[in-house]
């Protein structure tokens, strides 16, 4: 077994680890950017996030084990640091009504030179933390609403709620800001 | 917008957002993050693994591996210990070098100047000056003290040092020597150089430097730039400024710390100063900036102000 210096190199489990993190950091730093909105946020989140990967390695057996596993952590983690950043308290959310959203009046700056998917982030970006984790982990991951539901530990139905209240406000901001895919 | 319309629009949007929330690829230096915090909690950890991820049973060669390292290091520190020599090697310090000036206190009012000049000498002698009484005092030197071996010179000249008329303590022996020294078995001068006795240079007493006698150098009596202890009291820091970090330093969050050496002189300004342990990334020099602002109060020996030298530590951390 040869040294050369890299902590990752020492031990076999650590070339598992070296695989997995190559196999994986753009997922997560994805998801942890598109919730976090923020690039030097993401990175430490991720960070964050493969080191926990390394301490509990040896409990994961599968890699479909440590994918589910790391989607997991990496959206609560970053659900974590929003609302520590933000420093609301968890309101439940009432399904007859609309979410509150920054800019829901239809302020929201939108940078309307911007093509439209850079205006769809915008859009996403100013969605709740829980509603933008749902809809990443719908159109960046694919992942189905069971799927979502068992990540993020909600039930479907919920998860089913959030994707269609979010899809109607963009819906509905995008008309505002008179916003068409381009054809 | 009607139904068909937003039936439509939906359908976009879909596949609109597939593409915005498209992955992004990760920052190259992540994973190099990633493996330097790994490898700064490996050298956190204060007992060494050899497979921290290997949970189960015990490897039974691992276990006789282990017993056999154990058993070896003990028999060798045994070894050590039991069958090596005794000699004590003192730790270096990175301390002021305390110089003992007790026995050249002189016996006369002080002055209003601090004292200097000193002297020293040897003949590169294994074994240190043995014990004897001074040479007589006076205003020049022609020859310098030495262990008497032509006992009828042709052209005799008495061995002198460069002194004022001073009283010293001095010893009763019959021969010239050193007075502080315990050595009285050899007649020595002492490991030092150019004639004389002591483990200084140029003929002189002692540990200096010149044909005097003293620590100090330049002939005459006195310890030069002294050091706290044996009645010399430290100098005290009045006025101190935080140092500055380097860009490099700042951009690698490196801390640490710098040992600064420095002359404190007799009006509690630094001089001399210079990096007596270095810590590199361009702190070192930052470490003198700011030490060259501190103001002292001096140090005291018999109630006057001394020069004395110093190590300043000077700490760079972020906070």
């Amino acid at each position: 077994m040869g040294f050369d210096g890299d902590v990752t190199a020492r031990y076999p489990d650590e070339a598992r680890f070296r695989n997995l993190m190559l196999d994986h950091q753009s997922m997560v730093f994805s998801i942890a950017l598109r919730i976090l909105s923020d690039r030097a946020a993401a990175e430490e989140a991720a960070q964050d996030v493969f080191l926990e990967l390394h301490a509990k390695l040896g409990e994961l057996a599968s890699d479909e084990h440590v994918l589910y596993w790391l989607r997991r952590v990496t959206v609560h983690r970053a659900i974590d640091l929003v609302r520590r950043r933000e420093r609301r308290p968890e309101v439940a959310m009432d399904w007859n009504e609309l979410p509150e959203i920054p800019g829901a009046t239809g302020d929201v700056a939108i940078d309307d030179d911007a093509p439209f998917g850079a205006q769809l982030q915008q859009l996403v970006s100013s969605l709740p933390a829980v509603p933008r984790s749902v809809l990443v982990l719908r159109y960046q991951e694919d992942l189905s609403p069971d799927e979502i539901g068992s990540v993020l530990g909600m039930p479907v139905a919920t998860v089913k709620s959030h994707l269609q209240r979010s899809l109607r406000l963009l819906r509905e901001k995008a008309g505002r800001a008179c916003v068409r895919p381009e054809r | 917008m009607n139904e068909r319309e937003i039936y439509e629009f939906d359908a976009e949007l879909d596949q609109a957002l597939y593409a915005a929330l498209a992955r992004q690829p990760a920052p190259a230096s992540l994973m190099t993050r990633v493996e330097e915090r790994l490898l700064r909690v490996e050298a956190e950890r204060a007992v060494p693994t050899f497979g921290p991820l290997n949970l189960g049973v015990r490897n039974a060669w691992m276990s006789l591996w282990s017993i056999g390292a154990h058993a070896s290091a003990l028999a060798l520190i045994a070894l050590v210990v039991f069958a090596g020599g005794k000699e004590i090697v003192e730790p270096k310090r990175a301390a002021v070098t305390p110089i003992e000036v007790r026995p050249f206190i002189p016996m006369t009012a002080p002055g209003k100047e601090a004292a200097g000049g000193g002297g020293g000498g040897g003949a590169h002698e294994l074994v240190e000056a043995s014990k004897g009484h001074l040479p007589k005092f006076a205003d020049k030197q022609i020859t310098p003290p030495q262990i008497i071996r032509n006992e009828a010179p042709k052209l005799p000249v008495e061995a002198t040092v460069v002194m004022p008329a001073m009283k010293l303590p001095d010893a009763n022996m019959p021969d010239v020597g050193l007075p502080q020294s315990p050595q009285v078995a050899l007649a020595s001068q002492g490991p030092g150089s150019g004639s004389g006795f002591g483990s200084g240079k140029h003929g002189g007493m002692g540990s200096g430097d010149g044909n005097g006698i003293g620590p100090g150098e330049g002939g005459d009596y006195g310890g030069g730039v002294m050091g706290v202890g044996a009645g010399v009291t430290p100098p005290v820091v009045i006025y101190s400024v935080d140092p500055e970090f380097s860009d490099e330093a700042r951009r690698a969050k490196f801390t640490g710390v710098c040992l600064v050496g420095l002359i404190v002189d007799e009006h509690g300004d630094p001089t001399h100063i210079y990096v007596e342990r270095p810590l590199g990334m361009g702190l070192d020099e930052k470490a003198i900036e700011a030490v060259k602002q501190y103001k002292f109060k001096p140090a005291y020996y018999h109630g006057r102000p001394v020069a004395v030298r110093m190590i300043v530590v000077v700490n760079f951390r972020i906070l």
